[in-house]
C-alpha cells in the first residue's frame, strides 16, 4: 500500500499557523516571566515541560505496548502517537534548564543549595540523610540516563515502525520490535517512575510517596490518550483516515475511560493511606493542598478529573460519538493541566496561583509540541501502511 | 414409556450448515419484517444479533441500578453504624468522612452491580433455569448444538403463516425447511 502523507492537507496548514501562534504567545510569556522573576519562569517552564513531555513519552510507551501485546485493533491508530513522540529532541533538550537550576540557581529544587549540609543555621537533618540519592552530580547522571533510554527507545521501537511502511513483504521490522518493546517497556516503567520523582516529586524534598511514579504515569497516559482520540476524530473528519471507524473510537473511548479510572484509583490510593497513616512526613503534601485556597483545584479535580469523563463515557453511544470524544478529550486535556498545576505549583506559593506565566509556559510547549507534529507530519505517513495486523484493524469490531 | 402426537403448528424452522450464510439469512428475515425468530447456533457467532436486528440489551439500565443501590446502602452502612447507632472514636478518625468510606463504596458498588447483573441477565433476560425448549424433540434444533445453524420462525410472529415461512426460509437458501408441530406428550 502507499503511504499516506498528508503534508500540504488544510489540517497541517491550520495546525501549523496555531501552533506557530502559540508558539509567539508563549515564547513572549516566558521571556517576560523570566525578566520579571527567573523562579518564576522556571515554575511555568516546568510545568509546560512536564505536560508534554509526558505526553511524548507516554505516546512511545503505547506504541510499544502494541507491539508487546501484538494489538490487532489498534495498528490504525498507531502512527498518531508516533508521531506525537517526534517532539523527544525538544524534551531531551529541554531537559537543560532543569540542570543549571540544580548546579547554580536551586530556585526550583531548593535541595540543591549546598548551604543545607553544612552544619549551621540553613542545617537541614531530613535532606542530608536523603543527599546520597538528592545531589546534582547524581541527578544529572539520572536525567542523561533516561535520556538515554528515551533516545534509544524511539530509535529502536518508533524507528523500526517508521522502517516497516518501506517494505510489503519482509516484516522483520515488526517481527523485531516484538521482541524488542518487552525490556523497552520495563525500562519506560522504571525511567518514567524516576523522572516523576526526580523532576516533580523532588521539588518538595522532604516529601516522599511510592505511589507517585505511577500516579503520574496515570495522568500523562490518559492525557495521551484523550489527544490521540482528537487528532483521530479530527483527521477522519478531514478525509485523512478513512480506515478509522466508530470501531476505533469505541476503542480509545473504552481506554480513555478505562484510564479515567485507573488515575482516580491511583490518586485516591495515595490520598487514602497518607490521609489514614498521618504521618507528618507525608501528610505535608496535602496539608497544603488541602487547606487554603489550593483545596479548590482538589475539588475540581474529583469532579472534573474523574466524575464528569467517568458519567460521560459511561455509556456505549457516547464512546462512540465522535463530538462526545472531542469534548471529553479537550475536558480531560484541561484537567491535566489542573492536575499537574496541583501538583508542581503549591510546592512555590502557599496560596492559589495560576497566572499568565503558567498559561503562557504551557502555551509555549504546546505551540511548540504541535509544530514538531507538524513537521512529522510533513514527511511521516499517517498510516502504518504495511503494519500485518492493519487488516484486522480495518475489520475491526468491537 | 410415553409417546408424541402433534399438536398446532408452533414454528417452521430451516438449517444452515456456514456461519456467514445464517447471517445473511438473519438479515433477510430481519428485512421481511418478521420479529419473532430465533437462530440456534453451536457458537456465539459475531454480528449475528445485529442483523438479526435485535434491539439494544436493557441490562446496563440494571445495572446502573444495582450500582446505585450498592453505593446507597454503603453509604448508609457506614454511616448509621459509625456516626448514629454506635459511635466509635477510632484513632481520632471522624466518626463518619468520605475519605475511608471509599474502598467500601467502591466495594459494594461493585458488588452490587455484578450480582445484578448476574442474576439479571441469566435469572430475567435469558430466563434460566430452563430445562425445556418446545422445539427440543426436532432433530434439527438438536443439531444446533453440534454443527447446525438452525433458524426458527415462530408461529407467534404476526406475519407468519406456514406458506409464507416456507416460502421466506426456502428463497433465502435454507436446507430441510420443515413445518414443526407442537409435541404432545401421552402415557
Amino acid at each position: 500500500m502507499n503511504t499516506v502523507i498528508i503534508a500540504d492537507s488544510s489540517f497541517v496548514q491550520k495546525l501549523r499557523m496555531y501552533s506557530l501562534i502559540a508558539l509567539g504567545v508563549g515564547a513572549l510569556g516566558l521571556a517576560g516571566a523570566a525578566f520579571f522573576d527567573m523562579g518564576r519562569f522556571l515554575q511555568a517552564y516546568l510545568l509546560g515541560y512536564i505536560y508534554f513531555a509526558g505526553i511524548t513519552i507516554v505516546s512511545m510507551f503505547f506504541s510499544s505496548l502494541q507491539f508487546l501485546v501484538n494489538a490487532g485493533w489498534s495498528a490504525m491508530v498507531r502512527r498518531i502517537p508516533e508521531i506525537f513522540a517526534g517532539f523527544l529532541p525538544v524534551v531531551l533538550i529541554g531537559l537543560i534548564p532543569m540542570i543549571v537550576d540544580v548546579w547554580f540557581s536551586h530556585k526550583l529544587y531548593h535541595w540543591a543549595d549546598p548551604s543545607l549540609y553544612v552544619p549551621g543555621p540553613h542545617f537541614d537533618e531530613v535532606l542530608a540523610t536523603k543527599h546520597s540519592f538528592l545531589n546534582p552530580t547524581f541527578f544529572t547522571i539520572r536525567l542523561g540516563i533516561y535520556a538515554l533510554i528515551w533516545f534509544v527507545t524511539y530509535r529502536l521501537i518508533i524507528g523500526n515502525s517508521f522502517k516497516q511502511d518501506e517494505s510489503t513483504t519482509d516484516y522483520t521490522p515488526t517481527r523485531v520490535n516484538m521482541k524488542r518493546s518487552a525490556p523497552m517497556v520495563l525500562l519506560f516503567a522504571m525511567s518514567l517512575t524516576f523522572a516523576g520523582f526526580d523532576l516533580v516529586m523532588s521539588l518538595d524534598p522532604h516529601w516522599f510517596s511510592t505511589m507517585f511514579g505511577v500516579y503520574f504515569f496515570a495522568g500523562n497516559f490518559v492525557s495521551t490518550l484523550s489527544l490521540i482520540a482528537i487528532f483521530i476524530v479530527n483527521l477522519r473528519r478531514q478525509g485523512h483516515l478513512k480506515g478509522i471507524t466508530d470501531e476505533h473510537y469505541h476503542d480509545i473511548g473504552k481506554f480513555m475511560f478505562a484510564f479515567t479510572v485507573f488515575w482516580t484509583y491511583i490518586t485516591f490510593s495515595q490520598y487514602f493511606l497518607i490521609w489514614y497513616g498521618n504521618l507528618p512526613e507525608e501528610t505535608l503534601f496535602f496539608i497544603l493542598r488541602a487547606h487554603g485556597n489550593w483545596q479548590f483545584l482538589g475539588y475540581a479535580l474529583v469532579f472534573g478529573h474523574f466524575i464528569v469523563p467517568f458519567v460521560t463515557l459511561l455509556t456505549q453511544n457516547n464512546k462512540r460519538n465522535p463530538a462526545v470524544l472531542i469534548g471529553v478529550g479537550c475536558w480531560i486535556l484541561f484537567m491535566h493541566f489542573i492536575d499537574l498545576s496541583f501538583i508542581i505549583l503549591p510546592n512555590f506559593s502557599p496560596t492559589l496561583r495560576i497566572g499568565w506565566q503558567e498559561i503562557t509556559g504551557w502555551l509555549f510547549f504546546a505551540g511548540l509540541f504541535f509544530f514538531m507534529v507538524t513537521r512529522q507530519l510533513a514527511t511521516r505517513s499517517i498510516v502504518a501502511v504495511n503494519d500485518p495486523y492493519l487488516k484486522e484493524s480495518l475489520e475491526l469490531v468491537s | 414409556m410415553s409417546t408424541l402426537a402433534q399438536g398446532n403448528v408452533i414454528a417452521v424452522m430451516g438449517d444452515f450448515k456456514d456461519p456467514n450464510k445464517v447471517t445473511a439469512a438473519a438479515k433477510g428475515i430481519h428485512e421481511a419484517g418478521f420479529t419473532k425468530f430465533d437462530i440456534h447456533t453451536p457458537y456465539p457467532v459475531h454480528g449475528l444479533e445485529k442483523a438479526m436486528g435485535m434491539p439494544k440489551t436493557s441490562l446496563p439500565k440494571f445495572a446502573l441500578a444495582g450500582a446505585l443501590f450498592g453505593l446507597a446502602s454503603a453509604f448508609a452502612l457506614q454511616w448509621w453504624t459509625g456516626a448514629y447507632e454506635y459511635k466509635l472514636n477510632i484513632g481520632g478518625k471522624p466518626l463518619f468522612a468520605p475519605q475511608f468510606g471509599t474502598p467500601v463504596f467502591f466495594e459494594l458498588t461493585v458488588l452490587c452491580t455484578g450480582l445484578t447483573v448476574f442474576f439479571t441477565m441469566f435469572g430475567y433476560l435469558c430466563r434460566l433455569p430452563n430445562w425445556h425448549s418446545k422445539y427440543q424433540y426436532d432433530a434439527g434444533f438438536q443439531a444446533a448444538t453440534d454443527d447446525n445453524f438452525c433458524v426458527v420462525l415462530e408461529a407467534d410472529d404476526p406475519r407468519f403463516t406456514t406458506e409464507t415461512a416456507q416460502a421466506l426460509l426456502a428463497k433465502l437458501g435454507a436446507a430441510d425447511v420443515r413445518v414443526v408441530h407442537e409435541a404432545i406428550e401421552q402415557d
